[in-house]
């Protein structure tokens, strides 16, 4: 995927048009494959600001409804610490968006807390070996003499 | 002629006399939710779809346990309601018409609806459901033919 606009939304909206309950929509867009994609195609200022857009665009579909979810959940498979960077919805934004904040708040609370460790091991050679477990989890591995 | 907000919650009690978190959406359909449920209607031609447009006024919870007047989204409250109006489980095998169906996954009530029939399959009687799905229309289906997961669904009756 090269740009937000190559991203395939109808399974997306689809999701949407049925949801009963915000964790449904939550559930459905992680195991979207568009959402994945996005989530690996892109950084995570990237969708930022392509999520800035879609809140500040007034919808005429209902892809256009789902975007920022989606884009919200593509975000939250990367650092959940760009959650925060989102800022306040206004008013009209979240009378579209109305199930926005909370699943901005599901998000940053079940992701894996940030961690960033740094070990240092005696060893015959110095070598640094960086490993990531996950999106949000880093740990620095330096061996040293 | 009363004035109503175009969202509102409505005074909806269990019969404990405690509040269920609701909200009715007054607002006309959004653009593309028609469109939205005639896909659904296509991908779904073997099941009954109710003639009733797309609308938030109320969703799958609200027409089983609020009569069609609202939208219920918290499963909190649908667990409040089953505890405090005294619903009881029910075994698949013993479902009746009147009874509920309730669609959980990882703890969410993501779906429910009203029993109202069985279609017997071999030896099994397979329950039907009327329900909504999300803004889109009314179904009656099957309980597994829907876009929701019926890998756990529970059913409740009221018994007094």
């Amino acid at each position: 995927m090269k740009t937000f606009a190559d991203a395939n939304l109808s399974n997306a909206a689809r999701i949407f048009s049925v949801a009963n309950t915000p964790l449904f929509l939550l559930r459905k867009l992680r195991e979207d494959a568009s959402v994945q994609e996005i989530g690996r195609s892109f950084l995570p200022d990237e969708i930022l600001v392509e999520l800035r857009n879609a809140l500040s665009a007034t919808p005429a579909d209902v892809e256009d409804f789902v975007r920022p979810y989606v884009y919200l959940v593509a975000l939250g498979t990367q650092d959940a610490r760009h959650l925060e960077k989102i800022g306040a919805l206004n008013d009209v934004q979240k009378w579209s968006w109305e199930w926005f904040e909370y699943l901005r708040q599901v998000l940053s609370e079940v992701s894996i807390p940030t961690v960033d460790q740094t070990l240092k091991m005696p060893a015959q050679a110095t070598t640094t070996v960086s490993r990531t477990n996950s999106a949000v989890e880093r740990q620095l591995i330096v061996i040293t003499d | 002629m009363a004035i109503l907000l175009a969202r509102s919650q409505l005074n909806l009690h269990t019969r404990c006399e405690n509040q269920i978190v609701n909200e009715i959406n007054r607002e006309p359909i959004r653009p593309g939710d028609l469109l939205a449920a005639q896909d659904y209607r296509a991908r779904y031609p073997y099941e009954q779809h109710r003639p009733t447009s797309p609308s938030r006024k109320y969703n799958c919870h609200g027409l089983s346990f609020a009569n069609r007047r609202t939208w219920i989204k918290d499963a909190s409250e649908i667990a409040k309601i089953v505890a405090e109006d005294d619903y009881v489980v029910v075994d698949v095998q013993d479902v009746l018409p009147g009874d509920i169906a309730v669609y959980y996954k990882d703890g969410d009530a993501e779906h429910s609806g009203i029993v109202v029939g069985l279609h017997k399959v071999q030896h099994l009687n397979v329950p039907v459901i009327l329900s909504k799905w999300g803004a889109c229309h009314e179904v009656i289906h099957l309980v597994s033919q829907c876009p929701f997961d019926s890998r756990n669904v529970t059913y409740y009756r009221i018994d007094q």
